[in-house]
């Protein structure tokens, strides 16, 4: 019964896991563009976020009439709920994303330098985004909620290298700058860190949110950073057909991030469908 | 949205031909099946209005030849040329409400038992007894009358039995089925939701009975006793056995009378000349009694679906 | 078959069933049904076809006492004492516990005398008390604005959705202290079904209410707590599957089986 709503419930959930493999794969090329001063791929990567955009827009309407023409209830309803708000937190990523693209291409047109040792820290850091962010969709492939406990200490990671580098950026001796436009230039690049941070602990959010996916309960960070896994296991909620569990097919979906970042288990199926394919 | 039709390339070249239904032979069977059966139904008022305008033929003579004066007047004595119906009548009347009187009473609350109250072992054996005494022909019920209920009345009143009261008994038994079987077609076809709503509302069975499901079957049963009154009026053989045929009006209600019906009986055989138009009058005044009946009813049946 | 209750035990119930088992003749048709109506509250009964809900609430009120062959086993108290006890007047019972049925069936007679039948039955007879009483009746059921010019008029000549109304303004006026309803919204207009849920609403915090209902959605709105009901094999008694507060169970059920029948995946 209902197979029409049931198909088009996964089709959102897939939509939802290949925007977040897109937003991914936009960071990977903002993030390159701004190290290797690339004014090409800065240009791309922006205009690839546009697009996103878009899919986040499409898909947030989709999930609203689905809510108002199918009634759902229980899981198929949790599952809506939990893929607009990622999806909102997407929109909110590439704004990130979209920003990093264009302080990639300030980088280059400007006159000032920016430290070496700066631009190794956001590479470094850059790479625990990365982290975050693959850890955060197997969580969401795999319905693995250890994974999302973990995802709190990778998130302090992140935060810790852009304390660090702002550290080291107010240590460094003052940039000569010409006037205040050419300062604020400075200042937006230099925002780059703090963009890479707020990406990793949106990709945060949306992990958690697998908790109210799967128990229906609403916790706050601050107490899934305390949880139990056993006591999260144990309000596990029957799901039903609509939320069909089936990593095997969402694994498809993400299947273009790279192999090193993502979870062991999510890296097996990526695995295992490339050599079905 | 489905594309529109387009336009077939067939009906260009034809030519447009009428729409007919069937072939012709159906066709006419069906027509000729259609005045057969009207044909049926209007020989109904065929018969209808053949017996009436015989009867009124027969009966005119009333007018011109005996007088309206003496036709209501009381006093039946043919061979002395006085043709008063007026005790006849009274008599049928008499006869018809005691038979009402005990009647209804017995056929409603038979019917209210048998679809309220009873279990579906004692409807079991109740319900053919009440349609075996449909069958009864009237003539048993004249036997029955004569030889079993007219020398118990006659013990308890003194006189030789032959009366009102006899009849009464007699019709009374007759009428039971009539009124039974309407009944319970009109109890029947209140629905079971009703009587649900009742017992719901925290009414006992009787409450419910009395205040739910004989209101609202009213129409039905007074059909049911309209139409029993015209069986009672109507009655002859079993009357004619157990009335006396006294035409006078009674001073008890076991001394004997006569009515319309039974007197007709009585008389007709050797009855000539104004004797037998007065009879023929007479039964124009049962037609137009029993009409009026009829008529009642389909006002009320009109009512109701009003 | 074990039950869930995530439904806290209510402070005060209105009517409980412990154990409760349910034949038609040799029939078992429910068993072992464990429930805590919550006092003053609007409780529905869901579940698909032939799973008991319709008989389980007919048995608040014994109108099933009214079927040749019918027994029970187990407790059903309201307001704490046993219904099913020796000597319990079933028509007491049913003064005080209300029903509505399916399809409205209104008595043949006047709006106003449709109302006043239950009155009477109790022994009002002062016309003044009785006008009185129809009149309330009828604004609490939503329907004295329609009506209030036309008391004389044949009560079957209403609409099905004002049908539907008087005879709850008719169960009203004897004033239940618990009020059963068997799908009352399925055979009526969608308009009358938004007055009916409306009347609802006001009533229920005088009033303890159970609904059996077939729209989920329905359930969904405006109940407070939920009670799933499932015959799983044909042929085998039907049980009480999952209780509990409304919107815990509609967010997040805890039985599988709750799960795929109010996503409407069976049934």
């Amino acid at each position: 019964m209902r197979k029409l709503f049931s198909r088009q419930l996964v089709e959102a959930r897939h939509e939802m896991l290949s925007i977040f493999e897109a937003v991914d794969l936009t960071l990977h090329d903002a993030v390159r563009a701004y190290v290797t001063d690339d004014r090409d791929l800065a240009k791309k990567a922006k205009e690839k976020t546009f697009q996103i955009d878009a899919r986040c827009a499409n898909l947030e309407a989709v999930c609203y009439n689905l809510i108002a023409t199918q009634s759902p209830v229980a899981s198929d309803f949790r599952l809506l709920q939990t893929i607009i708000y990622i999806d909102f937190n997407l929109q909110r990523m590439c704004d990130k994303v979209r920003r990093i693209a264009r302080a990639a291409n300030r980088k280059v047109k400007s006159d000032f330098e920016v430290p070496a040792v700066l631009v190794d820290l956001i590479e470094t850091e850059a790479e625990s985004v990365y982290r975050v962010m693959g850890a955060s969709v197997t969580a969401l492939v795999n319905n693995d909620l250890s994974l999302v406990l973990s995802l709190s200490d990778e998130d302090e990671v992140v935060h810790d290298l852009y304390q660090k580098f702002f550290r080291t950026f107010n240590r460094t001796e003052a940039v000569e700058l010409d006037d205040d436009a050419a300062m604020d230039d400075f200042r937006r690049t230099i925002m780059v860190s703090r963009y890479l941070d707020r990406i990793a602990n949106i990709s945060m959010e949306c992990a958690y949110r697998l908790v109210f996916l799967l128990t229906g309960q609403r916790w706050t960070a601050a107490d899934l950073a305390e949880a139990d896994e056993g006591e999260l296991e144990g309000m596990r909620v029957p799901s039903g057909e609509g939320v069909i569990l089936d990593p095997a097919t969402d694994a498809h979906y993400v299947s273009s991030l790279p192999l090193d970042e993502v979870g062991s288990e999510l890296k097996r199926l990526i695995e295992e469908g490339r050599e079905e394919a | 949205m489905n594309s529109t039709d387009t336009q077939r390339p067939e009906t260009a070249s034809r030519p447009k031909r009428e729409l007919a239904l069937v072939s012709r032979s159906t066709y006419l069977k069906e027509r000729a099946l259609q005045y057969l059966f009207f044909a049926c139904a209007f020989l109904a008022v065929v018969t209808v209005v053949l017996i009436f305008a015989f009867t009124m033929l027969q009966a005119a003579p009333v007018f011109t030849d005996i007088g309206l004066a003496n036709f209501f007047s009381l006093d039946w004595a043919p061979t002395e040329g006085r043709f008063g119906i007026l005790s006849l009548a009274a008599g049928s009347a008499l006869v018809t409400a005691g038979a009402l009187v005990l009647g209804v009473p017995l056929g409603v609350g038979t019917a209210v038992y048998l679809t309220e109250i009873a279990s579906a072992r004692v409807r079991a054996i109740i319900s053919p007894a009440v349609d075996l005494l449909a069958g009864i022909p009237s003539i048993i019920y004249g036997f029955f009358g004569m030889v079993i209920i007219r020398p118990f009345v006659a013990e308890i009143s003194g006189g030789l039995g032959f009366g009102a009261l006899t009849a009464w008994l007699v019709l009374a038994i007759m009428i039971v089925p009539t009124i039974t079987t309407l009944t319970i077609d009109a109890l029947r076809s209140i629905p079971m939701g009703i009587r649900e709503a009742g017992f719901a509302m925290g009414a006992t069975k009787w409450q419910v009975i009395y205040k739910v499901v004989l209101p609202a079957a009213r129409f039905g049963i007074v059909d049911a006793i309209v139409l029993g009154m015209g069986r009672a009026i109507g009655e002859t053989m079993a009357v004619l056995m157990v009335v006396g045929n006294a035409p006078v009006i009674p001073d008890s209600v076991a001394s004997p009378i006569s009515t319309l019906t039974s007197q007709i009986a009585l008389d007709m055989s050797y009855s000539s000349g104004l004797h037998r138009t007065a009879l023929f009058g007479m039964g124009v005044v049962l037609f137009i009694i029993s009409a009026s009946l009829v008529g009642i009813v389909r006002m009320l049946s009109k009512k109701r679906k009003g | 078959m074990s039950v869930y209750q995530n439904a806290p035990a209510p402070e005060v119930s209105a009517i409980t069933a412990a154990n409760f088992d349910f034949w038609y003749g040799d029939f078992h048709a429910l068993t072992d049904v464990n429930l805590n109506i919550a006092k003053n509250k609007i409780t529905a009964f869901i579940g698909p076809s032939g799973c008991g809900k319709s008989t389980f609430l007919r048995c608040m009120n014994r109108m099933n006492d009214l079927i040749e062959g019918t027994r029970c086993e187990g407790v059903m108290t309201l307001d704490g004492a046993d219904i099913y006890a020796e000597g319990v007047d079933p028509v007491d019972l049913r003064r005080r516990v209300g029903m509505i049925f399916q399809q409205p069936n209104p008595f043949p007679k006047s709006i106003y005398e449709n109302v006043a039948f239950g009155p009477r039955l109790q022994g009002v007879t002062s016309k003044s008390d009785l006008d009185d009483i129809v009149e309330e009746s009828l604004k609490r059921a939503n329907l004295w604005k329609e009506v209030s010019n036309q008391l004389s008029k044949d009560g079957l000549a209403l609409s099905g959705g004002q049908q539907q109304r008087l005879c709850i303004a008719r169960v009203l006026a004897v004033q239940p202290d618990v009020l059963l309803m068997d799908e009352p919204c399925s055979a009526i207009d969608p308009t009358s079904v938004q007055k009916v849920e409306d009347l609802m609403a006001e009533l229920a915090p005088e009033m303890t209410i159970i609904i059996v209902t077939h729209n989920m959605q329905q359930a969904a709105r405006i109940s407070d707590c939920t009670a799933f009901f499932l015959q799983e094999v044909a042929g085998e008694p039907a049980t009480l599957i999952e209780y509990g507060q409304t919107d815990a169970l509609f967010t997040s059920p805890i039985d599988k089986r709750t799960e795929d029948y109010i996503t409407g995946r069976f049934g």
